[in-house]
């Protein structure tokens, strides 16, 4: 619960703080705006895959998947497709 | 009339944000995380990738990492609630709702006070809807299926890979991979706010030095 308020108060900070003081500051940060996300997502996406709790068989698995998931995306450059056919490989491989 | 517009322009963010709101709500049931909590984050939080995010760390981090790695990921909002400084004067409502889908509507279609009022609430609502489905899916049909947990490790994926293609910009994704496996060596207990501190002073200095 207190997880979901903290997020929640970071959350709306971002979509208010330029109208209660940022206003000024704000064009300085501009750069942040491309850079930023990006490796925030390798980050987090990085996280997801190589928790330590998972067994080396099963990260095989994963990178594999992770393969099929990103050449289906670059092929059809559909969200959920891509999503769906990595997962439903994933899922035939470890079942 | 303004609003039969809102319907039809929105559309295609209610194909998306249904599917999207609807795999989050049954992860995030699925990881242990309570209905009602799940329900009540997509009210008061009203972030993809937050969500998401939230469900990847339940249970790992620390209050002020996780206000930390919010904050920090959803940084790029605040310049979108830039954009709108003029436009938005003192409507909270519309500035709590300014997802990146609502922001690109709106930044080209001006249509009025009005037409912005019902294209939030119309996003708002989607979103919403498809958490509550997604919830009631998973707690009616009772599925067990080894390996859905991948379901998230591919969206990461694809949102990583998409932006990628679509900025063309090698460097940050190579900062992301060096500052994540210098502290996954090193077996830091918090890679993630380590890494993100790590790769945003990067990011900082490059721009002050270079």
């Amino acid at each position: 619960m207190l997880e979901i308020l903290v997020a929640a108060f970071a959350n709306i900070l971002t979509r208010f703080l330029p109208f209660v003081f940022f206003k000024k500051h704000a064009k300085k940060f501009v750069f942040l705006k491309d850079d930023l996300p990006i490796a925030l997502l390798t980050i987090l996406t990085l996280y997801v895959i190589f928790q330590k709790s998972v067994d080396f068989y099963i990260l095989e698995y994963r990178l594999l998947s992770i393969v099929m998931t990103i050449i289906i995306h670059i092929i059809f450059r559909k969200f959920l497709l891509s999503i769906f056919i990595g997962s439903l490989f994933y899922i035939y491989l470890i079942n | 009339m303004k609003f039969i517009k809102a319907l039809k322009d929105t559309f295609p963010i209610f194909v998306s944000y249904f599917t999207l709101s609807f795999s989050f709500a049954i992860v995030a049931v699925k990881i242990g995380i309570n209905s009602y909590l799940v329900i009540l984050m997509s009210i008061i939080i009203y972030s993809g990738s937050l969500q998401f995010l939230l469900i990847g760390i339940y249970k790992k981090l620390s209050l002020i990492d996780i206000f930390i790695a919010s904050f920090l990921l959803n940084f790029r909002q605040l310049f979108y609630s830039l954009t709108f400084l003029d436009r938005y004067k003192n409507q909270f409502y519309k500035i709590f709702a300014l997802t990146d889908e609502t922001f690109a509507i709106l930044t080209h279609k001006n249509n009025g006070r009005k037409y912005e009022l019902y294209v939030s609430v119309l996003n708002h609502f989607y979103w919403l809807f498809g958490t509550v489905c997604g919830v009631i899916f998973v707690n009616y049909v009772d599925f067990e299926l080894k390996g859905l947990d991948f379901v998230l490790v591919s969206l990461f994926v694809v949102i990583l890979l998409e932006n990628i293609l679509r900025k063309k910009k090698p460097f940050p994704f190579l900062l992301g991979i060096f500052s994540y496996f210098i502290f996954y060596t090193l077996n830091v207990p918090n890679i993630l706010i380590f890494s993100i501190l790590f790769s945003f002073s990067i990011i900082l200095a490059r721009h002050k030095y270079a």
